[in-house]
């Protein structure tokens, strides 16, 4: 079935099969940034944005996508290039595997504007880090949120 | 010192920020293969008959793979799986969706047989056997002792005696294992997440009779692993030969509930013990046995070990005898989990004195004052030699400087207004590093470094630090060293990160290769400058005339001079021991028994600490992952060896809102190692102290509720503190 | 990985029907967001997934007197609701990701024992409005979840909206082993308290069955009286008594039992 996706602005037009899963043809059209971690919907490693709204990818089928606006990880704005640095010195990042999941749902908490700690936290609750204790995760975002 | 000691940011960052870091499944090959595997849904079963007629006929379906097949197929050995989600065959397919119709065609007959799932059952003599060869369920069996314990029992005051049981624990790297070979006719390249690709390389050249020169193992980056990826996996080497096989490349990347099936699980050590102490609160002799629910194959060799060689902990205990049983079962294989026997070695000794205390009726601080060890180097009951540090001031400075008396009153004041808070602490020594490590640096010719280190970093940003020791070493910018690591075409031989030995062994072993590379240029160097040069920040200079690196290493290519610009360094650690108390204050609902984590501090000497930023992350994220084991994961079976925990939906991995405050402090006169680098490693501390700081502040605010309630498991679950509280 | 199956997307809700009615092994996707890890798991699997994603009658959401809920409507659509108790029952579901794509008539429909919804709907009363081959039905929301899994949705029929008024007084509270998990017990409670004196209440509560129930011996307790603190007792006392909660590996019977009582006790004390 053919259907488009918009992803970080740039059209694609695919041929999928109806079972393929989002986060797999986002991985074949080369946005490697949206990882597999689980099979539950539970990790969030696959987190991206769809018509402004964070979902994980591995639990949308590529044609219920159709038509969809999508952000990952790869994109580049002053927000996420301002998460990324907050990232960067506040040590949110171990082995990586989780971070895009995290920068797409922490950018999506920074547009809707969260307002205090508590929601970053509750924002960020679909995202598993098995590293880092997510402290310095929350404080990066806390900073970019002007929390 | 110029960088050792500073809070810098990582260099890993740039890439994994920014998503193109690159992970095992974002590996291509024109051409790729992926393979599965089926797995065995019995936790015992005689696999009768594998028949690949079906899956054979479907269209993109390449190959298939069977106990039939020969080594190093070797599924189902001896005719039987031993373990729910044991592999049984491989499927080799065009498409990751076909193939997963495709293993669903293998029609394998079992005959299920009896599983034995508790280590108490499979220790009665009448117990099913997981390897009849065997003939009982007893894998290892190993005593440790030290002193006259016998005496030392008899002559004490009082003997105390207990059981405290540790579960299964399922490590959740974030991103599940995962292979990918390729084999081009002339090289088979193997790309896996794994901490270990140098171990891989030789297992898959000896099970295909290949050069280790042909077979090149790239450990890409890898989403965590904690343990859980440091054997050679025979899905490794299965996939490996499809590869070289095949003449394709092949990809197998697990799921995550089959990688909960088939990577190792970790911890599930019991103890039951046995100490005398005299009244005064000396412990005197410390017996029991440990015992491991090993599995279904032995791959954790020495967990139990470690646990009772290292279950004096810090305290001076001169009599002693432990034994080390590791028990079969019929579950996934045991193996390393992020401390690898010091957490449950840890959590044993710190509930002991705890018990002990309680049965003296002393203060759990003043019980541990009186025993801890004063005087360093100290050679414990069972032989090991631990190396430098001051526990006694440690433990003080710690205490004071955690706060740990004024939040126990604060939480007194808190159960006026009726709020249930508990504080806990505990205090370690662990055991870290062993081994060699390789580093090899090349002197580039725009005066440049490039380092290849054997290390196989997987989160810890050994990038950034190793960066940091030989920028130091050669008095040159961080910037100016460039870190390469997982690749066996770079260095020889290594072992890899695990053991929090990376930056003591691999780091050590980076400042050598600087100090021997210094050399090498400082001979070529005299000999242009006809004088003996000394060396600061990239120059050499003696009698007014100066040469940098860069011309050096030009006048070498062109003959001027004679020096080796690329120098390896082999570096053999002996182990070192970190010392800490760590603090955790919990909150207990005391109607539903769930208890809530809030604050959790942590002081270390853990030596030098290069890079206090990337150490103080590794406590944070440590101690959540002990947490969780004092309060939240295990790894359930149901009575026949099904894994109920099957998935992260059922497993309970903390997330955001169940994380604590934390805060980190290091020792402000540390006891470095006598390595090169002084440190003593930092990656495991917290997993090793949490669960026992939390476990005591539980308890500690579960007898506000109820005085004399004591917990001897782990997880205590909202359910287990209801229970003890009713 | 997921097994093949039929795609039909449909845009209009007699087209849904159509198809559903006339192909057996066909199921409705809305959001997916039960569904699509159990074909994942392969643990369901379905010849047709009839995608009603895109038809626009059931994506609704009006406040009036009546609340009317079209069965599109995603979860996080309630989270900042004007009625209270939808907003407190919404936060509590699933992660933000999940709240962004399942949605309320999916979670009526899916029928997970564990669900939140429908313990939220049994407290509200609400009316289910049904879509199917002989028309459109209204069935009380009593008799609409059967068992675990089970509705009164009959062969070609769907979920096609809710109805209910917005209690004056509500809560919503759930204890679950971790932040995101399904709850051990929740209890819902819709009321309306007149002068101090509760004139009705509705109480719904899941993990006290293998289904949502209603405690309608602490809601007969509750009838006409004031909400004192004895009352309260006695209410989670009663609750503790008729449930009959059902035993996995997050909890015993036995501790559900417990914990639904505390349930009961905290959420009319919200109120």
């Amino acid at each position: 079935m053919k259907i488009a996706l918009r992803v970080n602005g740039v059209l694609h037009e695919v041929d999928v099969e109806p079972r393929k899963l989002l986060v797999h043809v986002l991985r074949e059209l080369g946005y490697k940034s949206v990882r597999v971690g689980c099979d539950t919907a539970t990790c969030g490693a696959c987190t991206v944005l769809m018509d402004g709204r964070p979902v994980k990818s591995c639990n949308v089928l590529a044609v219920q996508a159709d038509g969809a606006e999508i952000y990952t990880a790869d994109y580049s704005d002053e927000v996420m290039e301002k998460l990324r640095d907050a990232f960067k010195r506040h040590h949110a990042a171990q082995c990586g595997f989780c971070t895009s999941g995290m920068l797409t749902t922490a950018y999506y908490l920074v547009r809707r504007g969260v307002k205090s700690e508590e929601e970053v936290v509750e924002g960020l609750s679909g995202v598993l880090c098995r590293c880092t204790g997510y402290q310095n995760i929350v404080n990066a975002v806390k900073e970019v949120a002007g929390l | 010192m110029k960088y050792v000691g500073r809070p810098i940011p990582r260099v890993e960052d740039e890439l994994i920020l920014r998503g193109k870091a690159t992970y095992v499944d974002d590996v291509e090959i024109p051409g790729m293969l992926y393979a599965g595997f089926v797995r065995s849904p019995y936790a015992h079963a005689r696999v009768l008959k594998v028949d690949f007629s079906d899956v054979l006929k479907t269209p993109g379906v390449v190959a298939a793979f069977g106990p039939g097949d020969g080594e190093p197929f070797s599924f189902a050995p001896g005719g039987k799986v031993r373990y729910q989600g044991e592999a049984v065959a491989m499927v080799v397919a065009r498409d990751r969706y076909v193939l997963y119709d495709a293993l669903e065609k293998v029609a394998v007959d079992y005959e299920p047989l009896p599983a034995v799932l508790d280590i108490n059952d499979a220790l009665r003599p009448d117990a099913p056997l997981v390897d009849e060869s065997l003939g009982n369920n007893v894998v290892h069996d190993k005593v440790y002792e030290g002193g006259d314990p016998d005496r030392a029992l008899k002559e004490a005051d009082v003997v105390v005696e207990g059981r405290f049981v540790i579960q299964r624990i399922i490590p959740s790297a974030m991103e599940p294992r995962g292979v990918v070979a390729a084999y081009d006719g002339d090289v088979l390249t193997i790309w896996s997440s794994t901490q270990v690709p140098f171990d891989v390389r030789k297992e898959v050249a000896r099970a295909l009779g290949l050069p280790l020169s042909r077979v090149r193992a790239i450990q890409p980056f890898v989403g965590g692993a904690f343990g859980s990826k440091l054997l050679v996996y025979p899905e490794e080497v299965w996939v490996a030969t499809a590869a070289y096989r095949l003449k394709a490349p092949v990809k197998w990347v697990a799921t995550r509930s089959e990688d909960f099936k088939a990577t190792t699980h970790g911890r599930a050590l019991t103890l039951e013990y046995k100490v005398g102490a005299s009244r005064d609160g000396r412990i005197l002799a410390v017996t029991g046995t440990v015992y491991a629910d090993a599995g279904a194959y032995y791959w954790g060799e020495g967990l139990a070990d470690t646990a009772a060689q290292m279950l004096p902990g810090p305290y001076d205990i001169r009599h002693g005898r432990v034994r080390a049983v590791a028990v079969l079962t019929n579950k996934t294989p045991l193996s390393a989990y992020r401390g690898a026997g010091r957490p449950e070695a840890t959590l044993f000794i710190e509930r002991i004195m705890d018990h002990v205390a309680d049965v003296l009726g002393m203060d759990r601080v003043e019980i541990r004052r009186r025993n801890l060890i004063r005087q360093l180097p100290y050679r414990n009951v069972f032989g090991i030699t631990y190396d430098t540090g001051d526990y006694p001031t440690a433990f003080e400075r710690g205490l004071e400087r955690l706060g740990y008396r004024d939040l126990k009153r604060w939480a007194d004041e808190e159960a006026k207004r009726g709020r249930i808070i508990g504080v806990g602490f505990s205090v370690y020594v662990e055991i870290t590093t062993f081994g060699y490590e390789t580093a090899v640096l090349r002197a580039e010719r725009d005066g440049s470094f490039t380092l290849y280190t054997a290390l196989t970093p997987h989160g810890q940003g050994l990038a950034t630090a190793l960066a940091q020791v030989v920028a130091d070493e050669l008095e040159i910018p961080m910037e100016s060293i460039k870190v390469y690591w997982g690749d066996t075409a770079y260095v020889g031989d290594g072992i890899g990160t695990m053991g929090s030995r990376s930056i003591t062994a691999g780091g050590s072993a980076a400042v050598l290769a600087a100090r021997r590379l210094k050399q090498e240029l400082a001979k070529a160097a005299e000999a242009l400058l006809g004088c003996r040069p000394e060396y600061r920040e990239g120059v050499f200079q003696c009698g007014g005339r100066s040469v940098s690196i860069a011309e050096m290493v030009k006048a070498v290519y062109r003959g001027k001079a004679e020096a080796q610009l690329t120098v390896e360094a082999i570096y053999h650690a002996e182990p070192t021991f970190p010392f800490g108390v760590h603090l955790a204050v919990v909150e207990l609902d005391p109607e539903t028994g769930f208890v809530k984590p809030l604050l959790y501090e942590s002081y270390d000497d853990v030596g030098v600490v290069v890079n206090p930023l990337l150490a103080a992350g590794q406590v944070m994220g440590g101690a959540l992952q002990g947490i969780a084991q004092a309060l939240y994961e295990e790894a359930i079976y149901d009575e026949t060896g099904n894994l109920v925990t099957s998935n992260l939906a059922f497993y309970y991995v903390p997330t955001a809102a169940e994380a604590p405050r934390y805060e980190v402090y290091f020792a402000e006169e540390p006891h470095p190692s006598k390595h090169p680098t002084g440190t003593k490693g930092v990656g495991e501390a917290a997993t090793i102290a949490s669960t026992p700081a939390v476990i005591m502040a539980v308890e500690d605010a579960m007898r506000r509720v109820k005085p004399g309630v004591r917990i001897d498991k782990t997880p205590i679950t909202p359910e287990d503190v209801w229970r003890l509280l009713r | 990985m997921i097994p093949r199956f039929e795609y039909i997307r449909v845009f209009s809700l007699p087209e849904a029907v159509d198809v559903l009615s006339r192909r057996e092994d066909a199921a409705p996707l809305a959001g997916g967001q039960s569904l699509i890890p159990m074909l994942k798991l392969r643990v369901a699997s379905y010849g047709v997934l009839v995608d009603i994603g895109r038809v626009r009658e059931l994506r609704y959401l009006r406040y009036g007197d009546v609340v009317e809920v079209g069965a599109l409507v995603r979860h996080y659509e309630l989270e900042e609701s004007p009625c209270g108790f939808l907003r407190g029952v919404a936060v509590r579901i699933g992660d933000p990701q999940v709240r962004s794509l399942g949605t309320v008539g999916g979670s009526l429909a899916h029928a997970d024992p564990f669900g939140d919804w429908p313990a939220a709907m049994l407290a509200l009363g609400a009316v289910v409005k049904t879509a199917g081959p002989d028309g459109a039905r209204e069935v009380a929301i009593d008799d609409f979840v059967k068992g675990p899994y089970q509705t009164a949705l009959e062969r070609g029929e769907l979920v096609a909206g809710l109805e209910f008024r917005c209690p004056p007084r509500g809560a919503y509270v759930k204890f679950a082993r971790r932040h995101n998990d399904f709850a051990l017990t929740a209890v819902a409670v819709a009321a309306e308290v007149k002068e101090g004196h509760v004139s009705w209440a509705r109480v719904a509560a899941l993990g006290a069955a293998d289904r949502p129930v209603r405690l309608r011996k602490v809601e007969a307790l509750l009838s006409g009286v004031p909400l004192t603190a004895d009352v309260i007792a006695s209410a989670a006392e009663a609750a503790a008594k008729e449930a009959q909660p059902p035993a996995d590996f997050r909890a015993s019977a036995e501790y559900r039992r417990a914990l639904l009582s505390v349930a009961v006790k905290r959420a009319l004390g919200r109120l």
